[in-house]
């Protein structure tokens, strides 16, 4: 049997329906309040909503970069991260993502953008200096998976929901508290918050599920795009020993580095807050889980498909 | 890419199509006629070596193929960022034979399921003044481009267009100058 570049896996293909199904449900629940006024605020809402995750999705490459202190690099001043690049590239069929080097010493890479056309793939210094050639060009085939897969798109769009209504949250619990108010303006914004009472708790509630939603379609991605890379570059167990320095490498990480990672933590090859206590509340899969489904690859192409 | 492709975070292959390769020795005749560029005679196919035994055995196979006729044998050598490159020499009169056979080691690693692990075949030409050109057929895409380094990683992009110009109704060339991508210091250049 050939490998192809997507590792077929229905279970992982029928979970991710269900989570896209999820992730309709709550855009949904987050327009309904707006068709209760009418058909045409309704359809307003939805469309609203839409173009926001567009948009949302258009600018992220920029803030990415921005949070991690990244700059694009060109071929003559990265000539080798650039050849690893076009490799890969000329092996997945896809058009050459611009290439970004953070200074960070925290070892971690991530792929931002909206689709193949625009996306920018960034590496730390601490990666490079941590991992071989081989293991490099492993994380990169993982980004190009996830540029490949459209997971920045998908995923902003997915965790969107829970964003606005973070926001709305944020605003509502000012309302009540009386932050920065005072006298009769403090109890207008209190009476006005009461009001609000059925609203906040409807965002309460979407904020929470739409976080987990996005959690889980974030976790799922993360498997596909470590079984795409791995097959892009045959080599899964590269991906696998990058992983383990690259967690290593988190766990003795500085404060104030994986601060700066914060932000883009979700589009990175290893998540910054680590496993820990939550698989519900990680944007990525356990390592083990990860390194199992690697070593199946490997197994499979050592045995001949 | 389909939506549910999108939505479910796979992305298709295209299919390749192989005997394009053979399109080469007609491009070549017409490239000589047009800019003076010969064949060296030279040829490689680069790979990315999978790991694991089933990829070793299947390397050797390859070679062993390859050594069964008559001529020199096929050197095989892995560059610095790890992918194989398997060079095929013949006299530069015979270039329909070096075709076959570069045809015949991506036709037998496609054939044997490893066709996503090809990268690149390239045949390499000299000018009259000595210049290094390399016609490269991009697997994935199905499409040729040239490929002309000057010294010091440098590349000759006035002669590559001269070259698409020339050749460029013979081959199925690629569109996207993006994806013209340098094969430094291949072997066979």
């Amino acid at each position: 049997m050939a490998p192809s570049r997507d590792a077929p896996d229905s279970g992982l293909t029928w979970r991710m329906l269900a989570t896209a199904v999820l992730v309709a449900l709550v855009y949904a629940a987050a327009v309904l309040p707006a068709f209760l006024a009418g058909p045409v605020w309704g359809a307003a809402a939805a469309a609203a909503a839409v173009a926001l995750a567009v948009l949302s999705a258009r600018a992220a490459d920029r803030v990415a970069l921005y949070a991690m202190d990244a700059r694009l690099v060109t071929s003559s001043e990265e000539p080798e991260l650039h050849a690893v690049l076009d490799r890969l590239c000329m092996s997945s069929g896809l058009p050459k993502p611009r290439l970004a080097v953070s200074a960070l010493d925290t070892p971690n890479a991530f792929a931002a953008g909206s689709g193949p056309g625009s996306a920018v793939v960034c590496v730390t210094g601490g990666l490079r200096s941590r991992l071989e050639p081989g293991e490099l060009a492993a994380v990169l085939a993982h980004e190009t998976a996830h540029v490949a897969n459209r997971d920045v798109l998908v995923g902003a769009i997915a965790t969107f929901p829970a964003l606005c209504a973070g926001l709305f949250l944020g605003w509502w619990t000012g309302l009540l508290t009386g932050r920065d108010r005072y006298g009769a303006g403090r109890a207008a914004a209190f009476a006005g918050g009461i009001v609000l009472l059925p609203l906040g708790i409807a965002a309460a509630v979407l904020y929470a599920v739409g976080t987990l939603v996005g959690l889980s379609l974030s976790r799922h991605r993360e498997l596909c795009a470590d079984s795409t890379g791995a097959l892009l570059t045959g080599r899964p167990s590269d991906l696998v020993s990058a992983l383990d320095k690259i967690s290593d490498g988190l766990r003795d990480a500085s404060r104030d580095d994986l601060r700066a990672l914060r932000p883009v933590s979700a589009l990175c090859v290893v998540g910054a807050r680590g496993g820990g206590a939550a698989g519900l509340l990680s944007s990525h899969p356990p390592l083990e889980r990860r390194r199992e489904r690697l070593s199946a690859l490997s197994w499979r192409l050592a045995s001949g498909g | 890419m389909g939506f549910l492709d999108t939505l479910l975070g796979r992305s298709k292959p295209v299919k390749p199509d192989l005997d394009r390769l053979f399109g080469l020795s007609t491009a070549a005749i017409t490239l000589e006629a047009a800019t003076g560029f010969t064949p060296t005679g030279l040829g490689s196919v680069c790979f990315r070596a999978a790991e694991g035994g089933a990829f070793a055995r299947l390397q050797r196979d390859v070679q062993e193929l390859l050594d069964a006729d008559e001529g020199p044998k096929v050197e095989i050598s892995t560059d610095s960022y790890g992918y194989t490159w398997i060079l095929n020499r013949h006299d530069p009169a015979e270039l329909p034979a070096l075709v076959t056979d570069l045809h015949a080691v991506n036709a037998t690693l496609e054939a044997n399921g490893f066709g996503p692990h090809l990268l690149v075949s390239l045949v390499g030409f000299r000018g009259p003044e000595g210049q290094r050109l390399a016609l490269v057929y991009l697997y994935k895409r199905g499409t040729f481009y040239p490929f002309a380094p000057l010294p010091g990683d440098k590349r000759d992009n006035a002669l590559e267009l001269q070259v698409r110009g020339a050749v460029g109704a013979d081959l199925p060339f690629e569109d996207d100058l993006g994806r013209w991508f340098p094969v430094w210091g291949a072997p066979g250049l």
